[in-house]
């Protein structure tokens, strides 16, 4: 035997067997110390019986770096049995939101959490004027899901999707396991509504948690070109689409929006707001196809998708969005058979047809309308959580003012609600360079608003005057075509 | 944020059919396969007789829609058939999953020839079948290399290579095999091999700590020619994501089975120990509970096998890993409720804790399954 240090170890690619030249393979004739090529090509792997052909020098494989410690934040189902537990199905801001409101009144109660995501924290609203602003997906965390679930001392069950609620058992029945309830709270939120469109391009993105931001900086960022080079499409000049162009277009992408109304935000603005955003928009730099819908989408050449419109128009761009409004995730909610119309009907109390089981914000509709607003839920849950803590609380609507962060021109909204809409006119107080400020008056009362520019600040003040009597002088006012 | 695995897509078979679907072949089980379980594990006794008949009476096709009276891919129904033999005997359940794995990939294939002449075989255990796609999966994870590759020859490909194990083979024995082609256009293809064919031989293993009765060899592949016919996809991304959630969601019968085995055996242990099991941390009740909860999530699963997306496919590797540590939790209760009489070396309890490690290595084992989640939850 010459040197004992340098014996060398050589392993089957096959099965993964160690031959060590120290140890040899005596049960083969092979002494210890006998070195790889002394080895007899008649030799057969004692696991497998490949020859020594199918060995290789063992080349200690170093361990990955431990980027993901993330699987097993919650260890199996022995800790998800506390037969009273509130459970919460939803990670964004309407469940988070619940569960630091339950905390806040009960400091004992288990709160589960259950998110089909990481359970990190953000503000969905900020994630449509983060591009201008650069700041980056991470940035937009404001705590991540651990951090926040050891503050609020609740028990976050990260990356875990609901398969089914067994409502005689009061268990939630997921791919780890079931998890015991006393009640059952599903925020299980809203998806952006998505077309199929023809062409057989991949579909277009969309911006509705921080994952789908995510994505849109990385195609954003794909072509490594500034971003004038890269062109945008946005399919619906609803909130988020005129919210997204206002965003890109600032931070230096060319934009065209398409939007099948004849302008921005029809349903929602009084026309004359709505020429006033459309003219903000192009004054940005959007190119705006109103009346106008998508018929096909098709790849170009060098990652550049071509947009056909209806009527023959064609639009090119690097980057597609698609923002065509939001649909309730109710589909766990009517498997379990709970009553479901748009979203998840709740009563009064936000209570569901079954008495364990509650829902608030984007998948839940409240008197018969969706309410997909951060104010919503926030009142919502406020409601709730005093509800589940045995003082039974009626949800009481906020006064439903939608806030357009549009930096071009902010806006701030009230439209009359269904049974005023018609009953009586919009009138403009003040309208000049600094914006406008328009009020709805129907049956001698101020039934809704509108304002835009330096006016979209007065918001708070507008809100206490909703159904006070309209001011005389106010008659004297220019009356508008809705 | 919260998406429920149902958006979007439809059911495509019943979560559960009725139970008593399963009388005939649990009655089979008690009368031709529990007198052989202790030999199938100690002696490596291959319960052949047992699966012919078992895929006479419909265990074997009830995923199978193009095979099955009901035309329905019953993915649950095919599961609880092997919980039914694997609360019995893990190593036959095993077996009973290389066959339904093996018939699953004819099924979904595009060879004409294969569904033709082999499927109807197989899916009534005429034909026996295998799997051997460990290394593959492994593969597909980064874990491992491709172990087999193919040059392109007139009318088909010649492949050679070895795999260290796999199980069910036999002398005519069908089994799926991915490759990896040389040459122009170099992919992945997955093919259906037949033991018989020229230049292929099997070798024996290494002897195993259980599972001796599942005819696991060693694969040698010297110049075995696969005609154009027998390649089941290509190409093959496509293809297996489409197989794979089946594939891994019948294993479940398995994990499923074993627990409810042990379950029966703590049972019995209690008409004499009760009154001292009572101070062991898992009881009757709360395994039946954690089975009753993990049956549910399987069969919900078991509703889109289809779904191709990698969300569900996180679900069903979250499951299968779920499976394993449950196994693993059921069977060491199940020794310690029996005792000593656990220990003894023809004891099930014994033979169960054995079986559950099997659950936990075998491809994909509970660290595959690990890593895989992890990266499916990076960002």
């Amino acid at each position: 035997m010459s040197n004992t240090d340098d014996f060398k170890r050589y392993i089957c690619k096959v099965c993964g067997y160690i031959y060590d030249e120290a140890r040899g393979d005596p049960d083969s004739g092979l002494a210890p110390g006998t070195r790889f090529e002394d080895i007899p090509d008649d030799w057969y792997c004692p696991d497998c019986n490949v020859t020594k052909a199918d060995f290789t020098a063992l080349e200690p494989r170093a361990a990955e770096p431990d980027t993901t410690a993330v699987a097993s934040v919650w260890s199996g189902p022995e800790g998800g049995n506390d037969p009273d537990a509130i459970v919460i199905i939803g990670g964004g801001m309407a469940g988070w939101a619940l569960a630091e409101s339950l905390r806040e009144r009960d400091p004992h109660r288990t709160i589960r959490l259950i998110t089909a995501d990481s359970g990190d924290y953000y503000s969905k609203p900020r994630l449509s004027n983060a591009i201008q602003r650069e700041v980056a997906p991470a940035d937009l965390v404001e705590e991540t899901g651990p951090a926040r679930a050891a503050r609020l001392r609740i028990e976050l069950m990260p990356f875990l999707r609901v398969l089914d609620v067994q409502r005689e058992r009061k268990r939630v029945i997921t791919p780890r396991g079931g998890i015991a309830y006393g009640q059952l709270v599903l925020a299980t939120g809203a998806r952006p509504r998505q077309l199929a469109f023809a062409g057989g391009a991949e579909a277009p993105l969309v911006v509705n948690s921080l994952d789908d931001y995510r994505r849109l900086r990385v195609a954003l960022e794909a072509g490594a070109a500034a971003p004038e080079r890269t062109r945008v499409a946005i399919i619906g000049a609803g909130l988020v689409g005129c919210e997204l162009a206002d965003d890109l277009s600032a931070g230096g992408y060319p934009v065209a929006l398409v939007e099948r109304a004849p302008g921005p935000l029809s349903g929602l603005l009084p026309s004359l707001l709505a020429e006033d955003l459309r003219a903000a928009l192009e004054a940005c730099g959007v190119q705006w196809h109103t009346g106008a819908t998508v018929e096909r989408i098709e790849m170009s050449e060098q990652g550049c998708r071509r947009l056909s419109l209806a009527g023959g128009d064609t639009i090119e761009a690097e980057v597609v969005i698609s923002a065509l409004g939001l649909v309730p995730n109710r589909a766990l909610a009517e498997r379990i058979g709970l009553a479901c119309h748009q979203g998840i009907e709740v009563d009064a109390f936000l209570g569901t047809t079954d008495p364990a089981i509650h829902a608030l914000g984007d998948g839940c509709e409240f008197d018969g309308r969706l309410r997909p607003y951060v104010e919503t839920l926030r009142g919502q849950a406020a409601a709730l959580a005093r509800t589940l803590s045995g003082e039974p609380t009626a949800y009481q609507p906020d006064a439903g003012i939608v806030q357009v962060k549009t930096s071009s021109l902010p806006l701030n909204v009230r439209p009359p609600q269904q049974s005023d809409a018609g009953a009586g006119e919009w009138v403009e107080i003040v309208g000049d360079g600094t914006g406008r400020h328009l009020e709805y008056y129907a049956r001698g009362r101020v039934a809704g608003f509108a304002l835009s520019g330096v006016h979209a600040r007065g918001v708070r003040e507008l809100e206490r005057r909703l159904g006070q009597p309209a001011s005389a002088s106010d008659e004297h006012r220019h009356r508008l075509a809705s | 944020m919260l998406q429920t695995r149902t958006d979007g897509q439809t059911g495509v078979s019943p979560a559960a059919g009725p139970a008593d679907a399963d009388i005939p072949l649990k009655a089979l089980v008690e009368s031709d396969l529990a007198p052989l379980t202790a030999r199938i594990d100690r002696e490596g006794v291959y319960p052949e007789a047992f699966l012919r008949e078992a895929g006479r009476l419909g265990a074997f096709k009830r995923h199978l829609a193009s095979q099955n009276a009901t035309a329905s891919t019953d993915i649950a129904g095919a599961i609880r058939a092997t919980e039914v033999i694997s609360a019995e005997c893990m190593t036959t359940g095993f077996v009973a999953w290389c066959q339904n794995a093996c018939a699953w990939y004819v099924e979904n294939s595009a060879s004409d020839v294969l569904k033709r002449e082999a499927l109807p075989k197989l899916a009534n255990a005429e034909a026996l079948g295998a799997t051997a796609l460990s290394n593959p999966m492994k593969w597909f994870a980064n874990i491992e290399d491709l172990k087999l590759t193919a040059e392109r020859v007139d009318g088909g490909y010649v492949v050679s290579g070895a795999l260290p194990w796999v199980s069910n083979l036999g002398q005519d024995h069908y089994f799926g095999a991915i490759f990896r082609t040389t040459g122009d256009n170099p992919r992945p293809l997955m093919a259906l091999i037949n033991c018989a064919d020229p230049g292929f031989s099997l070798t024996a293993c290494p002897e195993f700590t259980a599972l001796e009765g599942s005819r696991t060899f060693g694969c040698h592949f010297d110049r075995v020619f696969v005609p154009d016919a027998h390649i089941l996809a290509d190409p093959l991304p496509e293809y297996i994501r489409r197989i794979r959630p089946g594939f891994v969601l019948l294993q479940m019968g398995m994990g499923l089975g074993l627990i409810d085995g042990c379950i029966q055996t703590m049972r019995e242990a209690n008409e004499t120990l009760a009154h001292v099991n009572g101070y062991l941390d898992d009881q009757v009740g709360e395994l039946e509970e954690v089975l009753g909860d993990a049956r549910s999530a399987c069969y919900a699963l078991a509703e889109t096998p289809f779904d191709d997306s990698e969300a569900f496919f996180a679900d069903v590797l979250q499951l299968r890993l779920t499976g394993s540590e449950m196994s693993l939790r059921a069977s060491q209760s199940a020794l310690l409720h029996c005792g000593a009489r656990g220990y003894k070396a023809d004891a099930a309890a014994q033979r169960k804790l054995r079986e559950s490690y099997f659950v936990a290595i075998v491809t994909p084992a509970i660290k595959h399954l690990r890593k895989e989640l992890a990266r499916i939850h990076a960002h």
